[in-house]
């Protein structure tokens, strides 16, 4: 079985963890996950990732489960991008301690990647994700380590209204796991729009 | 012929893009409220456009500070009546690869580049819808798509560009556009400081084989700030001699 972690806030991923162990994927969701207002500490994560350490992946899904107002919201944008960065950096770690070929995937909400005018925050945050991705990808070109984008897109929790629930597990399970496998080395820095065409005619970010 | 705005703000005024933007702004007849840390180099910056049809105001102030937003609009409006331009020209970069840069470095070129702009972003969003009319501008980086050392910088600008795309399909209806430039490596202070070495890599990069210049960057400024760009919104316009279609850098 691969093992893969999942950092996630605000997103329902029952359904995706059941769609990823048809591909003999075991997803761990993280229990220092991505909370508002999350006290970044390096020696905390690194040691929550000790305890996995045998995994093969590390799934970032930061997302504002609720939309506010932008002021209100800055300083969690903050450390939601500084949490991100902080297990970043401890899985690198972990994976080159290991001398394992680790995957990075970040998995981002379509449609306010694309530019939603009632998602600023989450917008923002995409891009700032995105952005960090495209050059973890080019800083990890020489290593057998890899950083990829897979959008997504999401409908409310019919379980956990305040959730928001992936659409299409099936894909998004397929294509994580193409990510994590040994013979897509090759494929680094990539970003793959699974909204079923939604993002078609539309400038990619 | 496009009609320019006649007043506006202008963060990052006294550094070396923002002191060529402001000055072309002001000779073009614009009014401003020119933002800067530096105290001294924004007064040198006020004297330099006396002669200048458009009028400077200075007002020192970090980026970092959450007041610093409602003190800029509330001067525009006593002096100039309105706010019709928002140029984000602060910025501020550090690199590091990823495993080398600190978190507290990582964090504080996101709340620089990223959370300070959108501060101000929210702070003259409500007067422009209701005058009905505005342009936003947002000075990004080609680092917006990836720049090997820049995890922080790139991050922040990452955020800026996808800010505006959210923004531009917000503000549409009320007449404001918002757009995002985003240079390559320019010819300032900050850049000739840059290691010989890494200088050197840097421009051999670029296909034009020159270093861009702010004149580059201020005539894009001028274009989107006027109104035959009306119909240019929710874009991100690089300049960077060709280097955003070339290899990219992957050593520094």
């Amino acid at each position: 079985m691969i093992k893969v972690l999942l950092l996630a806030n605000g997103l329902d991923t029952s359904d995706l963890a059941e769609a990823l162990e048809a591909h003999l994927i075991t997803l761990c969701p993280v229990e220092l996950a991505l909370p508002k207002g999350a006290p970044v500490n390096e020696e905390q994560v690194a040691s929550l990732l000790d305890a996995h350490s045998d995994f093969d992946g590390l799934i970032f899904a930061p997302a504002f489960a609720a939309s506010g107002t932008l002021t209100a919201s800055l300083d969690d944008m903050l450390d939601l991008l500084a949490t991100s960065f902080v297990y970043v950096k401890a899985a690198l770690a972990s994976f080159e301690t290991r001398n394992v070929s680790g995957r990075l995937i970040s998995l981002l909400p379509g449609d306010a990647a694309m530019g939603d005018p009632a998602q600023l925050l989450d917008s923002t945050l995409a891009g700032a994700m995105l952005s960090l991705f495209r050059t973890l990808a080019l800083e990890l070109r020489k290593t057998p380590i890899t950083a990829n984008t897979l959008m997504y897109a999401a409908a409310p929790s019919e379980s956990s209204p305040e959730k928001m629930m992936l659409a299409d597990t099936q894909s998004l399970a397929a294509l994580i796991s193409m990510f994590l496998g040994k013979e897509t080395r090759g494929v680094n820095g990539q970003e793959i729009y699974a909204l079923g065409a939604a993002d078609v005619g539309r400038l990619h970010p | 012929m496009s009609t320019l705005p006649s007043n506006g703000i202008i963060t990052g005024a006294a550094g070396g893009i923002g002191r060529e933007l402001t000055l072309t702004l002001a000779s073009a007849g614009i009014d401003l409220i020119a933002t800067d840390l530096d105290q001294d180099r924004l007064n040198d910056l006020v004297k330099a456009t006396y002669d200048l049809p458009g009028r400077v105001i200075g007002v020192a102030g970090d980026m970092l500070d959450p007041d610093l937003p409602s003190r800029l609009c509330k001067r525009a409006q006593e002096d100039f009546g309105g706010i019709e331009l928002l140029v984000n020209c602060s910025g501020w970069l550090k690199d590091a690869r990823v495993q080398k840069m600190p978190v507290d470095l990582f964090r504080q070129l996101i709340s620089v580049n990223l959370i300070g702009p959108l501060r101000l972003i929210e702070a003259v969003t409500p007067i422009m819808k209701k005058a009905g009319q505005g342009r936003i501008i947002s000075i990004a980086s080609r680092a917006w798509l990836g720049n090997f050392g820049s995890s922080g910088y790139s991050c922040a600008k990452g955020g800026v560009v996808g800010a505006s795309r959210s923004l531009a399909l917000d503000l549409a209806p009320s007449g404001i556009t918002v757009n995002c430039i985003a240079p390559g490596f320019i010819e300032t202070p900050m850049a000739r400081s840059l290691p010989p070495h890494i200088l050197e890599r840097v421009l051999d990069a670029i296909p034009v084989g020159r270093a861009g210049t702010v004149e580059d960057v201020a005539a894009l400024v001028l274009f989107l700030a006027g109104s035959a760009s009306g119909y240019v919104t929710g874009q991100t316009l690089v300049a960077c001699g060709g280097r955003s279609i070339s290899d990219p850098i992957t050593k520094i």
